[in-house]
């Protein structure tokens, strides 16, 4: 069974015509389900749960909508035992198509076919995180997996943790491209070389494999993690023992079947 | 009409990076602004260009740039040693000194290559080709096995027998 979680925003009428199509070639291809409008007032997790709990047909969970929308409800509900499928139909929808997933109703194909790869997710602090994490220009002290103290020379460091390659790839180190499905994540520290008063000069990166990291910065920052920011001192970032269950399109399937 | 275009030309970039993108082999860099403390494991390529104490174990490749300083004592398939190590080496297959290396502790490996410049203040022990990876030869065995330090090639051996 199939519960279709549809964002908020697809209440605008720009998208009546994509859902209507959406729906009917759901209904075509046989993938029909419960659909759910979320609103500020609805927890995508709390619906979630009580459907698990009333019917244990439940095996796939679809959320409709951008980017935005899907890293926000996968922040929520990335440990609830269920496949998610994800038909992007919004204004921003670049992540989507990392995982070559199309634009609206064309996505039931694949929802359909039901090609399902397993993504890591990580937590960090309180929030799963399944893109990025950037922690800005700060003064970092950072224990790796409980085993290794990193701290940098430099009196300020920017940091990245990326799960999936960013769609602007000049920010990475050059030959450095992060895996979502190699169980374990990377974080690129980059140190200030030299601060001028217009810009700062980035010295040479690092870049540390971990599973577990608690990194503690001088002062409080505003931490973007896939788009939303806390602004925390004290992060704790795991990589969560059971990975994502997305279904993908082929195109966008990083392992060679 | 521009946008559109633009945005076509992204989804299929993008499609064909994460396509490219394969289950990577893990390079761990430390830079040369940053400080390691304590145990580092790895099982991928590892570059350092920073400083390092503690313990360094890699499964794979292990660099050690010119200008970083490693006290440390390092375990790994191979090394190439530009910098500055305080501690021991074991490899399992090559450890590789150039003309920058200087080195203060044992090295142990199957192959040595050391470069004219190249400074070491230690032993150095080659792992024959029938002793344990750890180096040591085991004790109780037959007489020939346990007596000499070199290795008869396996070909050699295997003819006579």
């Amino acid at each position: 069974m199939y519960l279709y979680l549809y964002d908020a925003s697809l209440k605008e009428r720009q998208y009546e015509r994509v859902i209507s199509n959406l729906e009917t070639q759901m209904t075509d291809l046989g993938i029909t389900g419960k659909i759910v409008r979320l609103s500020s007032l609805l927890s995508p997790k709390q619906i979630i749960s009580e459907e698990l709990r009333r019917s244990k047909d439940l095996k796939t969970v679809v959320i409709v909508g951008d980017d935005t929308a899907f890293t926000k409800i996968i922040q929520q509900v990335a440990d609830l035992p269920v496949t998610f499928g994800w038909v992007p139909v919004g204004p921003k929808t670049d992540l989507a198509e990392r995982f070559g997933l199309p634009y609206g109703a064309a996505c039931a194909q694949i929802l359909s076919r039901r090609r399902i790869m397993e993504l890591d997710v990580a937590s960090c602090n309180q929030f799963y995180f399944f893109d990025f994490c950037h922690i800005p220009l700060a003064g970092v002290t950072m224990q790796l997996d409980g085993s290794m103290t990193i701290r940098g020379d430099a009196e300020k460091m920017e940091c990245f943790i990326w799960n999936v390659p960013p769609t602007n790839r000049s920010q990475m180190p050059p030959g450095y491209t992060p895996s979502p499905y190699d169980r374990q994540l990377e974080i690129v520290l980059m140190p200030v070389a030299r601060k001028t008063i217009f810009s700062s000069k980035m010295a040479p990166p690092s870049i540390f494999p971990f599973r577990d990291a608690k990194i503690i910065l001088d002062k409080p920052m505003a931490v973007n993690v896939d788009g939303n920011v806390l602004k925390e001192r004290q992060l704790n970032i795991q990589l969560l023992p059971k990975p994502l269950r997305l279904i993908v399109h082929r195109q966008g399937d990083t392992k060679a079947i | 009409m521009a946008l559109f275009d633009s945005s076509h030309e992204n989804s299929h970039q993008n499609s064909v990076i994460m396509q490219n993108t394969t289950p990577h082999e893990v390079e761990t860099i430390v830079g040369p602004s940053v400080k390691v403390e304590g145990d580092f494991n790895s099982q991928g390529n590892v570059l350092i260009q920073g400083t390092v104490s503690g313990t360094i174990k890699t499964d794979k490749y292990l660099q050690v740039e010119e200008g970083a300083k490693i006290m440390a004592s390092v375990r790994a398939d191979s090394v190439k040693v530009s910098g500055e190590v305080q501690g021991n080496i074991r490899a399992k297959s090559t450890i590789e000194l150039t003309p920058t290396a200087r080195v203060i502790g044992d090295i142990e490996a199957k192959t040595l290559i050391i470069a004219p410049g190249a400074i070491l203040h230690g032993k150095c022990a080659m792992l024959g080709t029938n002793e344990a990876p750890d180096g040591k030869a085991k004790a109780g065995k037959r007489r020939g096995e346990a007596e000499g330090d070199y290795a008869f090639p396996k070909s050699l051996v295997e003819d006579e027998a």
